[in-house]
C-alpha cells in the first residue's frame, strides 16, 4: 500500500523534479562553482581562485550599476502595476460580460515581436520622433530635446509599457475572486465606495499585486535589449554588464558571480514582499 | 393614511423588479406589484420557493437592486433611489460575506469604523455585540478560523452592532445542520426580542417561518400569496399554493350544488359529501369549481362511536370508507394513504398515542372522518 502509493508519486512528480534538477538545480551549481575559476577557458579554467570576488566587491562601479538596476525595476514594477491596477478593476468591476474580450485585446500587443514594438518606440521618443514633433507643434518646447530617447527614462517607459498587460493578469484574477457579497456587506454597513476599495479591494487583491511585483521586478531586474537599444550610454543596466562578459569581455567566472550576486538581492527582497503582504492568510478563503 | 402607531418600518408599496431576458430575451419580472406593510419591531418573514422573489424583495430594501417600479419606506421616508450605505438597515447575508482578510473583532467594527465612531465608543459596543453573540473569546480570529455556526455568529454581531432600525437575514441559517438551525432559530428569537429591532427574514423553509415569525408572506411568481400570522396562513390558506407550500394538505375537487338563501353548498366524493362554504366574496356562478383542502393529521381514522353519534355538538363529521395503501411510521405519527371509493386518495396522519407501531396495515380498511370546519374551499 505505501509502496504503491510512492511509486505513484514517482510517476507523477518525477519528471517536473529531473527537469527542475538537471536544468535548474545542477546548472546553477555549475555557476556557482565557476565563481571560483580563473578564466573561461583552457588550463585556466582549472584553476581556482577567489580575484573575481575581490574583483566585484573593489570594483564600485558594478555595485552602483547594480543599486540603480534594482532602483529603476523597482519603478518599473511599481509604475506597472500603477497603471494596470485601473484596467484590472475596470475589467473585473464594469466591463460585465465583455470583460474576456478586453481581456484579449489587452494581450494583443504581445503577439508582435518584441523587437518591433522597441523599434516603434524609437520612433515614438527620437529627436525627430513623433512625441518630440508633438512638443514642438504644441509650443512646450522650441526645439527638440534628444534627452526623451537614450535615457534611464526611457528604458523605464518602454519597459512599463511591455509589462502592463503582464501586471494586469494576475491582479485582474485576484480581483475576479473576490465576492460581490463582500462588496455588498460593506456598502451595507454604510461604507462609501472609495473606502471599500481601500479596506477590502485593494487588501484582498494584494496577493494579485504581489505576483505582479514579481513577474516585473525580477526580468526587468535582468534585463540587458531594451537598455541596449533606447538606454544609451546612461540607461545600461546591469544586466548589460553580465551579457557582455560573457560575450565580449569573455570573462564567465565574472559574469558568474555578477548573476549570483543579483540573485541574492532578489531574495531577501522576495521575502519582505511576501512579509508585507501576508500572502498565506488572505489565500485561506 | 391610517398609521396608528407612527410610520411603518417598512412599506413597500406596487414594489417591482424586472431583469433583463438572457440574450435580449423577454425581460423576467422577478416581483411584480408586491405591497407590504411591516410593522415596528416586527418579526416578518417572506417564504416561498428558490426563484419565487423573497430574496430580489430583501435586495430592494437593502438598496443592492434599484426597483423597476413602485415604492419602498423604511420608517415612513422615501428610500426608493438611496444607495445601500445611506439606508437604516443591515444585512445578514446568506453566506455570510465574511471580509477573510480582518480578525472577528475588525470585522464586527466595521460599521462603526466607517461612521467614523470615536474608538473608546466602537470598542464598547464591539465587545457587547460580541458578548451578546458569545464570541468574545474569538474576536482576534480570523473568519477562516471559525465554524460555520460562529461565522454566522459574526455576521450577525457585525450587523447589529451598527443598532439598524431594520435587520434583513437572507437564509441565514441555510449553511448550518438541523440541530444547529433549531438552536439558531430560538436565538435569533430572542435576540429579536430582546433588541426590539424590525426583522425581515428570507427563507424557503416553511416550519422555520412558522416557529419564528409574527407574520408571513408567502411568495410565489414574484407576487404575494398570502401576507398573515403563522396560525392563519396554516389554517386558512387562500390558495392552492400555499395550502400545498406550508405544510401537507389534501385537496378535494369540489363544485357547486345549490345556492339557496345566500347559502352555498357544494358537492364533493361525488356528491357523498356536501358541504356549506362561505363564497368570500367569490362568485359562485362564475366558478362552479372549486377544490376543497383538509391537513392530514385533522383527518379521523376509524373514530370511536361516540363521535360518530354526534357526541361533538355544533359541528358535523363527514365520514366515507377507504382502504389502507401505504402506511409509513414516523416516530410521533403514522402517515397513511387511505384510498377512497370515489377514486380520490386521502393522506392521514393518525399520531401514535398508544401503540408502538401501526395500527393499519395495508389493504385493511378503515374509516376516516373530517369536521366540517377543516375541509377549507380554496376557490380559484
Amino acid at each position: 500500500m505505501e509502496r504503491n502509493k510512492l511509486s505513484w508519486l514517482t510517476l507523477f512528480i518525477g519528471p517536473s523534479a529531473l527537469w527542475l534538477l538537471l536544468l535548474f538545480v545542477l546548472p546553477m551549481g555549475a555557476m556557482a562553482l565557476f565563481t571560483f575559476r580563473a578564466g573561461s577557458f583552457g588550463a585556466e579554467r582549472e584553476v581556482f581562485t577567489l580575484e573575481h570576488y575581490r574583483d566585484f566587491l573593489s570594483q564600485h562601479s558594478y555595485h552602483l550599476l547594480l543599486w540603480r538596476s534594482t532602483w529603476m525595476s523597482l519603478w518599473v514594477a511599481v509604475l506597472s502595476i500603477v497603471l494596470s491596477y485601473p484596467v484590472a478593476h475596470y475589467l473585473v468591476f464594469r466591463a460585465g460580460d465583455r470583460r474576456i474580450l478586453y481581456l484579449l485585446i489587452l494581450m494583443v500587443p504581445g503577439w508582435i515581436s518584441f523587437l518591433l514594438r522597441i523599434f516603434a518606440w524609437k520612433v515614438i521618443l527620437g529627436s525627430g520622433g513623433a512625441l518630440n514633433s508633438l512638443l514642438l507643434w504644441s509650443g512646450l518646447i522650441h526645439e527638440a530635446t534628444p534627452i526623451l530617447l537614450y535615457s534611464p527614462l526611457a528604458v523605464v517607459v518602454v519597459l512599463v509599457y511591455v509589462w502592463i498587460p503582464f501586471a494586469a493578469l494576475p491582479i485582474f484574477a485576484s480581483l475576479q475572486r473576490i465576492d460581490n457579497s463582500l462588496l455588498e456587506a460593506a456598502a451595507d454597513l454604510g461604507s462609501p465606495q472609495w473606502e471599500t476599495f481601500l479596506r477590502v479591494v485593494l487588501p484582498l487583491s494584494m496577493p494579485g499585486v504581489g505576483a505582479a511585483f514579481f513577474l516585473v521586478f525580477i526580468p526587468t531586474l535582468g534585463e540587458y535589449v531594451t537598455p541596449l537599444l533606447v538606454g544609451g550610454v546612461n540607461g545600461i543596466m546591469y544586466g548589460n554588464v553580465i551579457q557582455s562578459q560573457f560575450s565580449r569581455a569573455l570573462n564567465w567566472p565574472l559574469g558568474s558571480l555578477l548573476s549570483l550576486v543579483m540573485l541574492v538581492v532578489v531574495l531577501p527582497i522576495m521575502l519582505l514582499f511576501n512579509r508585507l503582504i501576508k500572502l498565506e492568510e488572505i489565500v485561506e478563503i | 393614511m391610517d398609521e396608528p402607531n407612527g410610520p411603518y418600518a417598512v412599506e413597500l408599496r406596487q414594489l417591482t423588479k424586472q431583469f433583463p431576458g438572457r440574450g435580449g430575451g423577454q425581460p423576467v419580472t422577478a416581483v411584480d406589484h408586491v405591497s407590504l406593510q411591516i410593522g415596528q419591531g416586527e418579526f416578518f418573514t417572506l417564504l416561498g420557493p428558490s426563484g419565487c422573489g423573497k430574496t430580489t424583495t430583501l435586495r430592494m430594501i437593502a438598496g443592492f437592486e434599484l426597483p423597476t417600479a413602485g415604492d419602498l419606506l423604511i420608517q415612513g421616508r422615501a428610500m426608493t433611489n438611496i444607495p445601500p450605505n445611506g439606508r437604516p438597515v443591515n444585512t445578514v447575508f446568506q453566506n455570510y460575506a465574511l471580509f477573510p482578510h480582518m480578525t472577528v473583532a475588525d470585522n464586527v467594527a466595521f460599521g462603526l469604523r466607517v461612521k467614523r465612531v470615536s474608538k473608546a465608543e466602537r470598542e464598547q459596543r464591539v465587545q457587547e455585540a460580541l458578548a451578546l453573540v458569545q464570541l468574545s473569546d474569538l474576536r482576534q480570529r480570523r473568519p477562516a478560523q471559525l465554524s460555520g455556526g460562529q461565522q454566522q455568529r459574526v455576521a450577525l454581531a457585525r450587523a447589529i452592532v451598527n443598532q439598524p432600525q431594520v435587520l434583513l437575514l437572507d437564509e441565514p441559517l441555510g449553511a448550518l445542520d438541523l440541530k444547529l438551525r433549531r438552536e439558531m432559530q430560538l436565538e435569533l428569537k430572542h435576540l429579536q426580542a430582546h433588541l426590539g429591532i424590525t426583522f425581515i427574514y428570507v427563507t424557503h423553509d416553511q416550519e422555520e417561518a412558522l416557529t419564528m415569525s409574527d407574520r408571513i408572506a408567502v411568495m410565489q411568481q414574484g407576487v404575494v400569496q398570502q401576507a398573515a400570522d403563522p396560525v392563519t396562513i396554516y389554517e386558512h390558506p387562500v390558495n392552492r399554493f400555499v395550502a400545498d407550500f406550508i405544510g401537507e394538505s389534501n385537496f378535494l375537487a369540489a363544485r357547486v350544488a345549490a345556492t339557496t338563501n345566500g347559502r352555498t353548498e357544494v358537492d364533493l366524493l361525488h356528491g357523498a359529501w356536501r358541504l356549506p362554504v362561505s363564497l368570500n366574496g367569490h362568485g359562485a356562478a362564475s366558478q362552479p369549481a372549486l377544490t376543497i383542502t383538509v391537513r392530514p393529521e385533522k383527518v379521523l381514522l376509524a373514530p370511536p362511536a361516540e363521535l360518530l353519534n354526534g357526541a361533538m355538538a355544533g359541528s358535523k363529521l363527514y365520514c366515507a370508507q377507504g382502504v389502507v395503501q401505504e402506511a409509513v411510521y414516523i416516530g410521533t405519527d403514522t402517515r397513511y394513504q387511505v384510498a377512497l371509493p370515489t377514486g380520490e386518495s386521502l393522506v392521514v396522519r393518525a399520531p401514535n398515542m398508544r401503540q408502538r407501531g401501526q395500527d393499519y396495515k395495508v389493504g385493511d380498511t378503515v374509516q376516516v372522518a373530517v369536521y366540517e370546519e377543516d375541509l377549507r374551499p380554496l376557490w380559484g
